[in-house]
């Protein structure tokens, strides 16, 4: 379905569908577009596949009104709990057999991402109440985000926004950076245990070539979800802000599928204890929390090794910001900023290794760089 | 000031079909990115 984002007929579509007149105001938009989201997850993925997509969105929204409504006490905790372990079990089972779901419901919008979307509308029925089906539906089945996020919250869907110079700017970045990420493409390095022995700068090329690609292709598309939202009327979390200028891995986490990481930051690391018991729990809660960031992109030990990777990373600047241990400062002068950057660049880079390729490749791989 | 305004935005309208049309000229070969082979 991400193939869909592009196509001018799908813009022209939501122009139309955000001028039209509004009778109801926003529950009217929001309507409108839920069942326009529903038409063309039927007209892409197949009867089979929407039906078994919008069942599990229409059950969590249906739940989160439930939840909602219930009175205080252990009943709705044990409602609340039930829900969103229900969910998760979801998402883990949906990583498991990704493959059999992919293949009886072609084409299946990541049922990982709706499964976040779910907790996040979950939690807010559970601890603010507020939730409405008309709210609900658009936080679980509105088509632009099904794909690769940004992750929403519900309130994203509480008010109606217009601003047509906006959507004009997100398609002039998200082209060019499109295009980008398809030059680089052509130099990643695939199926590299078929290639035989490479020149050490064709590794280097493709790690780079690979990193960009993962930020522009990402990110381009990002724009176009994003101006998709504004067209109907929505003003979608922003995903990124110019990550590869990270001075710190924290700060790359700031920048980087930004909706993700306040996702697990407030639903994960938070609840774990985050900050708040001491600097070695701290340290544990976010080593744990990445190593469950990265496990999500699949069960794999290559993801789960990435997740860890920037865990500890992370767990390293914490430790260095509390004693205040800054041994490059001193040497660098001016030049300490920019030489962070790029050494937080690097680190990134590398990391995108880990991610792209599975064990048997990434083996290969880090051999070539280093040969 | 009116007229600033309109002149950028038929300036990024512009831009915009260009860098439109080039997606597709370019990138009109099934996918070959890395990361559209992740299926989150």
């Amino acid at each position: 379905m991400i193939e869909l984002l592009p196509l001018p007929a799908l813009w022209g579509l939501f122009y139309v569908l955000g001028r039209l007149p509004r009778p109801g105001a926003l529950t009217f938009r929001r309507g409108l577009m839920v069942v326009a989201s529903v038409a063309i997850l039927l007209g892409a993925t197949g009867p089979a596949t929407c039906a078994f997509y919008v069942a599990l969105g229409v059950a969590t929204t249906l739940g989160s009104l439930w939840l909602a409504r219930c009175p205080d006490g252990p009943r709705r905790r044990i409602l609340f709990w039930f829900m969103v372990l229900s969910v998760a079990a979801l998402i883990v089972v949906y990583l498991a057999f990704r493959i059999y779901f992919q293949k009886y419901f072609v084409s299946l919008p990541s049922l990982s991402y709706l499964g976040f979307r779910g907790i996040a509308l979950l939690v807010t029925a559970y601890s603010r109440g507020g939730v409405d089906l008309a709210g609900g539906l658009m936080q679980m089945l509105f088509m632009p985000v099904m794909m690769m996020g940004p992750i929403t919250r519900v309130e994203d869907f509480g008010k109606e926004t217009r601003d047509d110079l906006e959507v004009l700017r997100r398609l002039a970045y998200a082209f060019p950076m499109l295009i980008g990420g398809r030059l680089m493409a052509a130099h990643v390095l695939k199926d590299v245990h078929l290639l035989g022995v490479l020149p050490v700068w064709r590794y280097w090329l493709g790690a780079l070539a690979n990193s960009l690609d993962f930020y522009l292709t990402f990110a381009g598309y990002t724009h176009l979800i994003i101006g998709l939202g504004l067209l109907a009327g929505f003003n979608l979390p922003e995903n990124f802000n110019h990550p590869y200028l990270a001075t710190s891995i924290s700060d790359f986490w700031r920048r980087w599928h930004m909706s993700l990481s306040f996702w697990i930051r407030d639903y994960l690391y938070i609840p774990l204890g985050g900050n708040r018991k001491g600097l070695p729990r701290k340290c544990f809660n976010i080593v744990v929390a990445m190593g469950v960031c990265g496990l999500w992109h699949g069960l794999e030990l290559h993801y789960l090794l990435w997740g860890l990777y920037h865990g500890s990373l992370m767990a390293c600047e914490s430790i260095m910001t509390h004693y205040g241990w800054q041994p490059l400062r001193p040497m660098l002068g001016r030049a300490y900023t920019p030489v962070k950057t790029g050494i937080v660049f690097g680190l990134v880079t590398f990391s995108w290794l880990l991610f792209r390729y599975p064990m048997d490749q990434l083996g290969i791989v880090l051999g070539g760089l280093v040969r | 000031m009116k007229k600033r305004l309109y002149g950028r935005i038929v300036a990024l309208v512009l831009f915009d079909l260009l860098v439109w049309y080039l997606y597709f000229v370019i990138c009109s070969a099934p996918s070959s990115s890395a990361f559209i082979y992740v299926d989150f």
